[in-house]
């Protein structure tokens, strides 16, 4: 039997942020949240290639308990299992802690023949975290596919972009795939699928399942730090054309950009 | 301190006004407002907004580094980007923003070439910028493989100890920064803005946009060398190029075989296409203000030739405009192409909405006070059976 | 303070452009409409815009002709189509108390003139790809029914206030009414100026409470959860403009939407929410996530009979919005007897888009001190007494006149 891990990440569901005009602080629009656009993409791909191949697909996501939601949101769209990887010691991770949490889990699976993750989180958007639960785990990656990858015998076969050339590519199981949003169209869920996602137990690991010391991961053990942030001034105001041909400058010059 | 209660972000109560700037500033529903904040320690990502939001210093967080120090090292590395067996541009600017940081390091620009063949590539490099240039040369590495160049690259910043390492954020920069990074074990901030040495300590201050541009942060890395950064093509500015500046080529073998696991089969030249419309980099959206199937119908002749794709807001959809597959808002596809163009579209919430990532928003319209002129980067204000013709007249030639 | 208007409408939703509109036309002197965001941006555009003529209250059925004529006149101010959908209405029947219903509707229709007949179960299925024939106990068809995009109606309502010359300011929000010895003295904007004006039009929906609450008035309404869901396309089973059904034994309403259904449900205990919680736009609020599913959930097996594969569907999208509902489902439309020069029109019950064109007419006769065209007693902010709308007793009741609405 095959596996898949597909990681889904759970972001605010919108990336407004408004700077108070009088005390100059940052004030999110909302505290609502979601599945990361990208990695709902990654799942379909995960789900498109069990119908070809047959596999086992699992779910896996590190957050609080909230993120629970978004493993609901993946078992409902054909996830079979899912893992939440959750714990206070996690909080603060930078890209580097979450991709050694990430592979922990990767390793605790096991067995495994694709990793499949969206390129790109709405909140972060480093496109770091796949590369770097490869780099962890030492296996191939595949990154800025162009088409839907074929999977056969212990290998999987990509197209994918490097610069200006598309790169026909063969790499050994198991492999990590960067899915984005032109990769795969996604199905609709439906109530069946959810009445499926409820009955289903989502397992939560922390550190200590995962065979991590608290001070591995979280803030302290992040090689990064925030220092500051800022809300950059950018009223947007039209910028009037005052004919076609201002017009069509605009358009034209985007035609090869 | 019982090490169950340690967390790391903490309110001194006695500096807390009471004012609930905190929670507001909260993306994760962490905060919540009691007498005085509380700390919802499960939910808590410790992302440092609410610290910054504080307006009376009352949150603070602790991160305890120890005695750890940042390991010796020294250099502003460059990897050095091919393109076509020339210099990328992005590696260009790079060795331009990688001078004025040695500068003040007292430290040496070095570039690092992985490549098939080094040809003119490291007197190029030396007169954008670099003083030293690191040459790994072999056949093996001829086609670019983020596996192969993370060994290569990994075992060269072991031996040499970098203190900073820049790459392009390019389609082949990005993996393979990350990738390397994961291996080395050190910290990468992705796509900065603004980079620049820290009078105090010494460190990179590392600019980057997140939450889609709407927040800017600046980050360091301590203590983990080196320190990575990747920069996207067209933010910093290139030298000059200068014959004359003067450097020194140093060649190394690779230490470590390809990676047998992952084999090219062949490089084709082909045109890139999504698994679906909506990933165009050219939409055009009709909207109701377009009027007559005629007119819509020479819109996508007009699209065709340069290359978009026409779409359209539901009310063009129900006009019979569009088809119903190819509608854009909040109940049909969102999108976010490098520029929309749209045409005859008022700008209901409903359309707008699902919009507000493309690159660059053209706005053709004839009111001037049209909802789509708030979210647009240029607008006409024209009727549209004019502007139609008009801007048809001029496509250019070739197309 | 800035110069002077006759009278202020705060609101940019349907009913304040509505009221705008039917204001700037009876040449009611200086208007001016502010809404805090953008015209038709809130509310108005998550409306499934149901234009039914029948209605058992012949009050209601000339509220919405009105609206009716307001379309074709509007069409020929502004000279462009605004896209009426006449696809017609199936009132679908299969128990004895709906059928009862159907029944009323049926007489209220005669009476009013609008056509209507019984239709064959084959009649239904070539109208209705997507229905099982066999679960329609009577169908009623009225062919004239027609449905509309609400954010093109409520900006057409928009521009002909401004076409008959009223100003509209989009983005300008309200932080207050202002008063002054028991009269308004017009409002106060977020950025602390002020506009005076002799009368002020409370047209703000779901935060319309919010701004009479400094004033010690409650409006007798608050916002109820009411939301659709939309299928993915399928053109042969949902064909564009195929007529839209109101179905009682299933709770629900469907609609076509540009070659998908939109399904309308109401689960059986409504969700009331404190008007205090909105947040200023709402993208930013949260409706209850899960409902998406779990209200599906609820209701699926009432409209299974009719739709056998609701649980295979596709949802393409979820929409949820603030109805204002009052506690005998009917409109707030007129003075607020506390201060000289308020008014209110308010509270639309899930029918403002139907009946929008006439609330703003009502509005405006009682404004201007004409003879009003339908009783203005039925509409009467005051008719419960004083009654406060933050309060979870009063907002229990507003619930449950939704819960015990018929059809979806």
């Amino acid at each position: 039997m095959k596996r898949y891990i597909v990681f889904l990440k759970q972001v605010p569901a919108s990336t407004r942020v408004d700077m108070d005009p009088v005390t100059k602080t940052l004030k999110r629009a909302s505290a609502m949240s979601q599945t990361n656009p990208d990695d709902l993409h990654a799942l379909q791909m995960a789900v498109d290639l069990k119908r070809r191949t047959g596999a086992e697909v699992v779910a896996v996501s590190m957050g609080p308990a909230s993120a629970e939601a978004v493993l609901r949101d993946a078992l409902q769209r054909g996830a079979d299992r899912a893992v939440l990887l959750s714990s206070r010691a996690f909080a603060g991770s930078d890209t580097w802690c979450t991709s050694l949490v990430l592979s922990a889990a990767v390793k605790k699976i096991g067995d495994y023949d694709l990793l499949f993750f969206g390129r790109m989180a709405l909140d972060g958007d480093t496109a770091q975290v796949g590369p770097e639960v490869a780099g962890q785990l030492d296996i191939p990656q595949l990154t800025h596919l162009v088409r839907f990858p074929e999977v056969s015998e212990g290998k999987v076969r990509a197209a994918k972009r490097a610069g200006n050339e598309v790169q026909l590519v063969e790499a050994d199981l198991p492999c990590a795939i960067m899915v984005g949003r032109e990769n795969c169209e996604l199905d609709f869920p439906n109530l069946s699928g959810w009445r499926r996602a409820q009955e289903r137990p989502v397992a939560t690991w922390d550190e200590n399942d995962l065979g991590l010391e608290a001070g591995q991961v979280g803030l302290a053990a992040s090689p990064t730090q925030v220092v500051a942030t800022d809300v950059p001034q950018r009223k947007k105001t039209v910028e009037w054309l005052a004919d076609a041909k201002a017009a069509a400058a605009v358009v034209y010059a985007r035609r090869n950009v | 301190m019982e090490k169950e209660k340690y967390f790391a972000l903490r309110l001194q109560e006695g500096r807390c006004v009471a004012c609930g700037l905190c929670v507001e500033s909260c993306a994760y529903g962490a905060l919540r407002m009691g007498d005085y904040p509380e700390i919802s320690q499960e939910d808590c990502r410790l992302c440092g907004s609410c610290v910054q939001a504080c307006p009376a210093g009352a949150l603070e967080m602790e991160r305890p580094q120890g005695d750890v120090v940042a390991p010796k090292a020294s250099g502003v590395w460059v990897w050095a980007e091919e393109e076509q067996g020339t210099v990328a541009p992005v590696t260009k600017e790079l060795l331009g923003k990688a001078a004025a940081l040695a500068a003040e390091l007292r430290q040496p620009v070095e570039a690092v070439v992985v490549t098939g063949r080094a040809g003119d590539l490291p007197r190029d490099l030396i007169a954008y910028g670099a003083d030293r240039v690191h040459v790994v040369e072999s056949l093996d590495f001829s086609v670019f493989l983020e596996e192969n160049h993370t060994r290569v690259l990994a075992g060269l910043v072991r031996k040499l100890r970098p203190s900073i390492l820049l790459v392009g954020a390019t389609q082949r920069g990005r993996g393979l920064s990350a990738r390397l990074a994961a291996v080395l074990q050190t910290g990468l901030t992705a796509d900065c803005t603004e980079l620049a040495i820290d009078p105090e300590s010494g460190l990179l201050r590392q600019v980057r946009p997140a939450f889609g541009g709407n927040l800017m942060a600046t980050i360091v890395n301590p203590v983990h060398r080196p320190q990575m950064a990747s920069v996207r093509p067209g933010v910093m500015r290139a030298l000059e190029w200068d014959a004359l500046r003067q450097g020194e080529v140093v060649f190394h073998e690779a230490e470590e075989g390809v990676d047998t696991r992952v084999r090219l089969l062949s490089v084709v030249e082909e045109a890139v296409q999504g698994a679906s419309w909506a990933d165009s980099r050219i939409i055009v959206g009709i909207g109701r203000g377009v009027k007559t199937k005629e007119r819509a119908d020479a819109i996508r002749s007009w699209a065709e030739r340069i290359g978009a794709v026409v779409a359209g807001s539901r009310a063009a959809v129900e006009a019979g405009l569009v088809d119903a597959s190819l509608q854009v808002g909040q109940t049909g596809h969102t999108v976010a192409p490098d520029l929309y163009v749209a045409i005859g579209i008022s700008g209901q919430i409903q359309h707008t909405a699902a919009i507000t990532g493309a690159g660059r928003i053209l706005a053709i319209n004839p009111d001037r006070t049209a909802p789509i002129f708030g979210v647009a980067d240029y607008g006409w204000a024209v009727r549209i059976e004019e502007a139609l013709p008009e801007l048809m007249n001029l496509i250019p030639e070739g197309v | 303070m800035e110069r002077t208007y006759d009278i202020i409408v705060v609101g940019g939703g349907l009913l304040g452009c509505a009221t705008a509109y039917q204001l700037a036309k009876r040449r009611a002197g200086r208007i001016l409409l502010l809404d805090g965001n953008e015209v038709a941006s809130q509310a108005s555009s998550r409306a499934a815009c149901l234009l039914t003529r029948a209605r058992t209250k012949p009050a209601l059925m000339e509220m919405v002709q009105e609206t009716y004529d307001c379309i074709v006149e509007m069409e020929h101010l502004l000279d462009e189509q605004l896209g009426l959908q006449v696809c017609g209405s199936l009132t679908i029947a299969s128990s004895a108390a709906s059928l009862k219903g159907l029944e009323a509707l049926e007489a209220a229709a005669d009476r009013f003139g609008i056509p209507n007949g019984r239709i064959s179960r084959r009649e239904v299925k070539r109208l209705l790809p997507w229905i099982e024939a066999e679960a329609v106990g009577e169908a009623c068809y009225m062919p004239t029914d027609a449905f509309i995009d609400c954010a093109v109606l409520c900006s057409a309502y928009a521009r002909s206030a401004l076409a008959c010359g009223a100003e509209v300011r989009p983005n300008t929000r309200v932080k207050a009414i202002t008063a002054e010895g028991g009269a308004v003295t017009g409002v106060e904007l977020a950025d602390g100026s002020r506009i005076a004006a002799g009368g002020v039009v409370n047209a703000a929906g779901a935060w319309a409470n919010l701004l009479m609450r400094p004033l010690g008035v409650g409006l007798p309404f608050t916002p109820v959860r009411s939301h659709f869901w939309i299928t993915g396309i399928d053109k042969e089973r949902f064909p564009a403009n195929h007529p839209f059904t109101v179905i009682p034994d299933a709770r629900a309403f469907t609609r076509s939407d540009v070659g998908a259904l939109i399904i309308g449900l109401r689960e059986s205990e409504c969700r009331a929410f404190d008007p205090a919680t909105l947040t200023d736009k709402l993208e930013d609020f949260d409706f209850g996530r899960a409902a998406e599913w779990q209200v599906l959930d609820e209701c699926a097996p009432l409209l299974k009979r009719y739709l056998p594969d609701i649980e295979e569907l596709g949802i393409a999208h979820y929409v949820a919005g603030p109805s204002c509902y009052v506690p005998d489902a009917m409109f707030v439309v007129g003075p607020v007897r506390q201060y000289a020069g308020l008014h209110a029109v308010a509270g639309c019950c899930g029918g403002g888009v139907a009946a929008g064109g006439g609330m703003g007419r009502l509005a405006a006769e009682l404004i201007l001190g004409e003879e009003p065209f339908v009783p203005p007693a039925l509409f009467a902010p005051d008719r419960f007494g004083e009654v406060d709308p933050f309060s979870p007793a009063f907002q229990k009741r507003c619930a449950e006149a939704r819960s015990n609405k018929k059809g979806g």
